[in-house]
């Protein structure tokens, strides 16, 4: 099963603590030292606030991905527990950004430009921090705790859980 | 002399006084001219006048000049405004520029701008009235409105000339800085 990143809309702030780490994370440089126009600013999750509560979007890392399905250039495919953009394939035709449900892709600049002097721009997503770092970043940062890593086992024991208190109090 | 040392009020008996006051409604009320309640409010991530956090790039990132107004989505609708929209913002003491954002977060009639913007500047649109008893600044209700500007590409291009221009004013030089 593909692991996923769950949001508490009911802890979650809005701080945006975790989007600054996603970027922090995957740059890989010390961007507070930075100047702003010398990296990408490009997060791979989303806060979004409505009237009652607040939540980033993550990739959900879906078992059967549309963003996969939909993709012409063969450049979403599943590996280890995730789905990954490769975006030296992505030819950046949007694609994935309709079919995804959640809202979940963003097309971006990565800075290179193309051999026809065009900006590249490819489909830019959550990748659970694969090769960045042991875990998602967004999850060690929160500042509330409204972030959690979901896997296989997680998702077992959580079902597991409900069951047997639905038997429970169905007894009493 | 201070008002509790030590937990000790200046008082004869040392214990704290608490004493109410009468409410008394905004001096300032909405009017067909400014039809809008305007509220300043505060924004997770800057800091009051933006001195300090104005000078950390990566929050420039996340947020930058010049700002927002959040505008509820039937007023957006009755203006004709859209999400990121350059705005005019606009009471009887003076008007600036900002952004709209459109949010279900705010109700219809009401306005909110943060505080923290220079170009922005919603104290510019304030009133200066004080509470008659704990002397207060108002700044949390007076009358405003927004309006519509048609050409964005000059309105982006007059925001970039105010944002060099205050920053000049500032000694803010991003050569030297690196």
């Amino acid at each position: 099963m593909n692991y996923f990143v769950k949001a508490n809309p009911n802890r979650c702030i809005g701080c945006r603590t975790c989007v600054i780490s996603c970027v922090v994370a995957h740059e890989g440089r010390q961007v507070f030292e930075l100047d702003p126009d010398g990296y990408n600013f490009n997060p791979r999750l989303f806060v979004v606030k409505t009237a009652q509560v607040s939540a980033p979007i993550h990739c959900r890392h879906c078992e059967n991905p549309a963003c996969l399905t939909s993709c012409t250039s063969g450049a979403i495919y599943l590996e280890d527990h995730r789905v990954v953009i490769n975006s030296q394939k992505c030819i950046g035709c949007k694609n994935c950004l309709m079919a995804c449900p959640f809202g979940a892709v963003e097309l971006v600049a990565t800075g290179e430009i193309m051999a026809d002097g065009s900006p590249k721009r490819v489909a830019h997503k959550c990748d659970l921090c694969a090769r960045v770092a042991d875990s998602p970043c967004c999850v060690k940062v929160c500042l509330t705790d409204a972030l959690e890593l979901v896997t296989e086992d997680d998702l077992r024991d959580n079902i597991l859980e409900k069951r047997r208190s639905a038997v429970a109090s169905t007894m009493i | 002399m201070y008002l509790h040392k030590s937990g000790h009020f200046a008082t004869p008996d040392g214990i704290g006084l608490f004493k109410t006051a009468h409410y008394h409604p905004p001096v300032e009320v909405e009017s067909p001219d400014y039809p809008l309640t305007l509220c300043t409010v505060r924004e997770v991530g800057h800091y009051s006048a933006r001195t300090m956090t104005g000078n950390c790039w990566t929050l420039g990132n996340l947020e930058d000049e010049p700002g927002w107004v959040e505008i509820s989505p039937e007023d957006c609708q009755t203006l004709g405004l859209g999400d990121g929209e350059l705005v005019k913002v606009a009471s009887k003491r003076g008007e600036v520029i900002s952004r709209c954002k459109k949010t279900e977060r705010v109700k219809k009639g009401a306005i909110y701008m943060t505080y923290q913007w220079w170009i922005g500047a919603c104290n510019e649109l304030t009133i200066s009235t004080l509470d008659p008893v704990s002397r207060t600044p108002e700044y949390k209700y007076c009358a405003a409105k927004v309006e519509k500007i048609t050409d964005q590409n000059c309105a982006w291009r007059e925001v970039a000339r105010i944002y060099s221009e205050i920053k000049s004013d500032m000694g803010i030089n991003k050569e030297t800085r690196q």
